[in-house]
């Protein structure tokens, strides 16, 4: 199974568009998918169809000491995905002071596989400058570490610029990091020459891919589906399949 | 919406039409016959006949048959069997095709598509099998072909690569290779000289030619060099048979016209010679690399001269250039305007580039040059053609060899063109069948690369500078200012080289008329410039220079031989002359081989750049106007002036050009009088001339058909817009006020308006803006439109007025995309000179019919009178049926 992670600078990136609709894509090349959702906010189910009033995930298993493994959800042709799930107060602070080693174990089982096995494993990881507990770190590097991808979905605006350009913290954590541009809108002149100052910057770790912003993809969360669901002949689906494509070709010849 | 309204239309029809169904059937059964009443109904809906027929029928099948014969619902089988009646409007022709349609029916079994298709396939299996025994037969040739291939290769490798042409290895001819090369001499001296009786003669050159059949088969250039040493051979033959023994001294008459016919061969002959010569081995030259340190690209002067040309036609050039990549400070673009007009000169301060006006005008585009270089000082002048447009990377292809070879002074590259010139859209081969152009452009510059003599051709071409001024700048004494410059620089011991990479593209001459003339021009200053500083004498050139620049020269004063081809069997037709003193058999031997081999050796040296046969088309159509004036400029050659070539017009409705193709006419009159005298002579003439006679008519046959195909190209194809499209494939995409982004592809663009195709084009909705967004080099850039039309699947767009840096982008994005020009040439086939003549076949038909129609009064009733007797008989033939069991 191959690793991609997904995360963006700042909340708002656009990290679980961009992972449950390239999931999608991947899911329409061939390959079986599998989304996960490391951010608390437990949006990602939402792109794949998944009831919102259903408070169940991964987290809230390990909390309450169940396998998470009954957390996934699917339907019939589009990927699996495994949500976060919904933590009231009292749980979260459980959450928060789980162990390290129980983190790293859901980590290393969720890469091992589990039938019916797939392809892809797409991991949605909350964005780069926010905080997290030294547990959660070490299975957020669990999976980065393993992973034979890694995207960084940024918007040609300045605050994903500035934090990945003066900020160390982040700077650092984005290094082995692709950028992808998300939501390019190339009649807006900041963006437009925004975009090329990413692609003059961080040349060497550009996609060569952007995603465009397209309505369509915000109509689709709302409508809980993916782009390829929701308008197959959006500019985004087409994008989307590009990048999916890209993805594949620049595993080639690695091993899975 | 429109869906709806109409479905109500028809509700109100059916109700009228069908109210007796009410009382007979059920509901739903009524429903039915409805919906089955209207699968029937024609274009023009029911006559009164038509309701009752289908009516009628609808019934009878409801009634009387079972529900699905030959895997059809029975209903349905009158609309099955019978394909090209309208029932619902039968009309009296359709009492005889239909049992005409009958009787084939029931004698002949329908093959459906896929079956034709298998068919098909299973011909083109047989085809690759009598291939695959070719292939058998030329194995052992290829083999040793590939052996001779790898010693020459090796001799290849160890010469040096660089900005000299191999030329040394002639001199480097040893003592062994000297007498090989005398002994080859003597045997061809044999081969041409020696005189064979009519058997002999037969079996020589079907021996030629299953040897030059079987070459042919074999791929690479050294095959093709064989072939051109066969055709020699047999050329050499022809000629020196024709001087030595077929000139008629009994007659005056027949000494003239044979001499007349004689030289005319002749020189068809040296063309060809001189022809091999120069394309013997392309040299293909590929761009240098420049060096990675900008500071050391030379600073270089683009020049774009204009006339009386339209502003929005320099705007794109202009545009382009403003976006080539070249750094800079280092590329300075001049605008030069003869026309002094203000609208350039503002629109030049606007987009930030230099305006230069002179105060005369003489001496036209050479003297608006000449003067913009005193005004001037970057390295280098690039010269565009105000209608030229280049891409992107023109500079970065067209300079490295500037900085490679300190000798090189010119760079040509060649002359695209995206749009059709008249050839091409009053025969509607656009893309389909190459140019005239192509020719040069493709092979025979590339060719004159090698012998170093590759010429300048006024535009898309770099100088260097101090090299133009040691020479006094453009040539000024002929009408071709180009080739008479770059004939100068090779006096002065300056180099030149041709890239083929299309890197700009331009407009074609859009009129026949202003063709014609342009190619005037042309022929008149080749002419002028072998008078004035003839390039077989004087100081400078080698011999291999002298001969190609002699032959690009000869090229032009083709006029008068083919005329003469033209006319040449009329002599022996209507003036009962032998011009060719010999016997019909004894001609046909001679002249048919060389005839053969040339064309095929044409055929697989040019295949990809000229199709067979089409050559010559192009040739008859400007025979007669080119024929004048060169003869002038060979005796006078200063006179003549520089006439403008007008591009960028349209033409408004569909005419013929009665002033262009009058003298085609003429020609084809005699012709057909040739014709019937022919045929009267082998009915009531003597026994013994009647093979001289069917030669004759042979050839006048021919004849026939090339200038039925010259006159097709008179007849003007109306031009709707006057800014010109391109058609393309090219991904884009749109994104609409709501936000929304959906993918489209790029159909065509003009500097005005674009044309995508949508997957669903209802998604526009009622939108009238939208931004078009296109790609190059992996970035995106948007365009503010406006929705001009629509239909289910396609938009129409026009561009909103924008800015500077948007202008840029949008010609760097459409006609300066650096991949486009290249991706579009790749798309001609190779020639296959059966199909190519089947083409000039069709393009004479067309000629015929074109000319009889706008004729004098009872041709175009009489060409309408047949195409109509034409047109029903085909109406009534048999038509090919769909159906399983049939």
């Amino acid at each position: 199974m191959r690793v991609v992670v997904v995360r963006s600078v700042r909340g708002g990136g656009g990290s679980s568009t961009v992972a449950a609709n390239l999931a999608a894509a991947m899911q329409q090349l061939g390959h079986s998918c599998l989304l996960l959702d490391l951010c608390q906010s437990n949006d990602l189910r939402l792109h794949a169809s998944v009831d919102p009033c259903e408070p169940d995930g991964w987290a809230r298993r390990l909390v309450a000491d169940q396998a998470w493994e009954v957390a996934v959800f699917g339907a019939e042709g589009s990927c699996r995905v495994i949500p976060f799930g919904e933590l009231d107060g009292d749980a979260y602070e459980r959450f928060l002071a789980f162990p390290q080693e129980a983190l790293v174990a859901f980590a290393e089982q969720v890469q091992a596989g589990f039938s019916p096995a797939a392809d892809w494993l797409i991991v949605d990881a909350p964005p780069l400058v926010s905080q997290h507990s030294a547990a959660f770190e070490s299975m957020l590097h669990a999976f980065s570490k393993s992973a034979s991808l890694r995207l960084l979905a940024v918007p040609p605006e300045a605050p994903a610029y500035t934090s990945l350009r003066f900020s160390t913290r982040v700077r650092n954590a984005a290094a082995d990091y692709h950028l992808l541009l998300n939501r390019a809108a190339p009649e807006v002149a900041i963006n437009r020459d925004l975009s090329l100052v990413f692609r003059q910057e961080f040349a060497s770790r550009m996609v060569p891919i952007r995603i465009g912003a397209d309505s369509a993809l915000a109509e689709a969360f709302a409508s809980l589906r993916t782009v390829f669901q929701y308008s197959p002949d959006s500019e985004a689906a087409r994008e989307f399949h590009a990048l999916a494509i890209w993805c594949q070709a620049s595993l080639l010849g690695e091993r899975s | 919406m429109s869906r709806d309204t109409g479905g109500s239309d028809r509700l109100v029809v059916r109700r009228s039409q069908l109210s007796v169904l009410r009382w007979l059937f059920k509901p739903d059964i009524k429903r039915m016959f409805e919906a089955r009443y209207d699968e029937y109904r024609g274009a023009r809906g029911y006559s009164r006949i038509g309701r009752l027929l289908v009516g009628a029928w609808l019934y009878f099948s409801y009634c009387f048959l079972k529900p699905e014969i030959f895997g059809v619902p029975s209903w349905r089988l009158l609309k099955v069997l019978f394909p090209h009646v309208d029932l619902s409007r039968p009309r009296l022709g359709d009492l005889l095709r239909m049992p005409i349609q009958l009787i084939w029916l029931l004698l002949f079994k329908q093959v459906s598509t896929r079956d034709r298709r298998r068919i098909r396939q299973f011909y083109r299996l047989a085809d690759l099998r009598s291939r695959r025994v070719l292939f058998r037969l030329v194995a052992l040739t290829r083999l040793s072909i590939r052996k001779l291939q790898h010693t020459f290769a090796r001799r290849e490798n160890s010469e040096p690569e660089g900005a000299e042409p191999p030329r040394e290895s002639w001199e480097l001819a040893g003592f062994t290779m000297s007498l090989l090369l005398g002994f080859a001499g003597f045997l061809a001296f044999i081969c041409i000289t020696v005189p064979f009786s009519l058997t002999a003669q037969a079996g020589f050159v079907s021996a030629l030619i299953i040897t030059a059949l079987i070459l042919r088969q074999v791929p690479g250039r050294y095959p093709a060099l064989m072939l051109m040493m066969l055709s020699l051979i047999v050329s050499f033959r022809y000629i020196w048979w024709r001087v030595s023994s077929t000139i008629n001294f009994d007659d005056t008459l027949g000494l003239i016209l044979g001499i007349i016919l004689l030289l005319a061969e002749a020189y068809a002959w040296l063309v060809l010679l001189l022809g091999y010569f120069q394309t013997i081995w392309p040299l293909r030259r590929s761009p240098e690399k420049l060096p990675d340190n900008t500071d050391e690209w030379p600073t270089i002067d683009l020049m774009i001269p204009t006339y009386n040309e339209e502003l929005d036609v320099v705007r794109a050039t202009v545009l382009a250039c403003l976006g080539l990549d070249w750094p800079r400070e280092k590329l300075r673009i001049h605008i030069l305007d003869d026309g002094k007009r203000d609208s350039f000169k503002d629109f030049a301060a606007e987009v930030n580039v230099n305006y230069i006006r002179r105060p005369t005008n003489e001496h036209a585009k050479a003297g608006n040059i000449n003067h913009a270089l005193k005004k001037t000082s970057a390295d280098y002048v690039a010269i565009f053609d105000c209608d030229h447009i280049p891409t992107r990377a023109f500079f970065q292809v067209a300079m490295g060899w500037f900085l490679k070879d300190p000798k090189l002074a010119l760079v040509q590259t060649p002359h695209h063109f995206y749009s059709p010139d008249a050839f091409e859209r009053n025969l509607g081969n656009f893309r389909k069948i190459p140019n005239e152009g192509t020719l040069f452009y493709g092979l025979t510059q590339d060719g004159n690369d090698l012998w170093n003599a590759a010429f300048f051709c006024g535009s898309c071409a770099v100088i260097r500078r101090d090299a133009l001024e040691e020479i006094g700048g453009i040539a000024v004494e002929t009408v071709t200012e180009d080739a008479h410059t770059s004939l100068r620089l090779h006096r002065k011991g300056y180099n030149s080289a041709y890239l083929r990479a299309p890197v700009s593209a331009g407009l074609a001459t859009e009129t026949l008329s202003a063709h014609v003339g342009q190619r005037i021009r042309w022929a008149r200053g080749m002419a002028q410039i072998l008078r004035l500083d003839n390039p077989l004498v004087g100081p400078g050139l080698n011999w291999r220079q002298r001969l190609c620049y002699f032959n690009a020269m000869l090229h032009f004063l083709a006029g008068i031989p083919r005329l003469v081809f033209l006319t040449a069997p009329l002599a022996f037709l209507l003036l009962h002359t032998y011009i060719i003193f010999a016997p019909a058999a004894l001609l046909l031997l001679y002249v048919l081989p060389h005839m053969f081999l040339a064309s095929v050796v044409n055929s697989t040296t040019q295949g990809k750049y000229r199709y067979s046969f089409w050559g010559e088309v192009y040739e008859i159509v400007l025979s007669w106007y080119v024929a004048r004036p060169t003869t002038v400029a060979l005796f006078a050659p200063d006179k003549g002036k520089f006439n403008v070539t007008a591009k960028g017009g349209k033409v408004e409705n569909f005419y013929y050009d009665w002033v262009i193709s009058k003298p085609y006419i003429f020609l084809i009159l005699l012709n057909i009088a040739g014709i019937i005298w022919g045929g009267v002579r082998i009915a009531f003439g003597p026994e013994d001339e009647v093979a001289a006679v069917l030669v004759n008519l042979g050839w006048v046959l021919y004849n026939l058909i090339l200038l039925c195909a010259a006159v097709a190209v008179a007849g003007e194809v109306k031009q709707v817009r006057s800014a010109p499209r391109v058609e393309v494939d090219m991904p884009a995409s749109i994104r609409l006020p709501n936000g929304r982004a959906y993918q489209a592809s790029l159909r065509d663009f003009s500097i005005g308006g674009l044309r995508i195709d949508l997957e669903d084009s209802s998604v526009v909705g009622d939108y009238t803006r939208l931004e078009i967004q296109l790609q190059r080099a992996n970035r995106t850039f948007s365009f503010p439109a406006r929705i001009v039309f629509s239909n289910n699947q396609m938009l129409g767009l026009r561009l909103e007025p924008l800015t500077r840096q948007q202008k840029i982008d949008y010609v760097q994005c459409t006609f300066a995309r650096a991949d486009l020009w290249v991706r579009w040439k790749r798309d001609y086939d190779i020639d296959r000179p059966g199909v190519s003549f089947g083409q000039v076949v069709s393009a004479a038909a067309q000629g015929l019919r074109i000319s009889l129609e706008s004729g004098p009064r009872p041709l175009p009733w009489i060409v309408r009178g047949i195409s109509f007797i034409i047109r029903s008989l085909r109406s009534v033939a048999p038509v090919r049926v769909e159906a399983k069991a049939l």
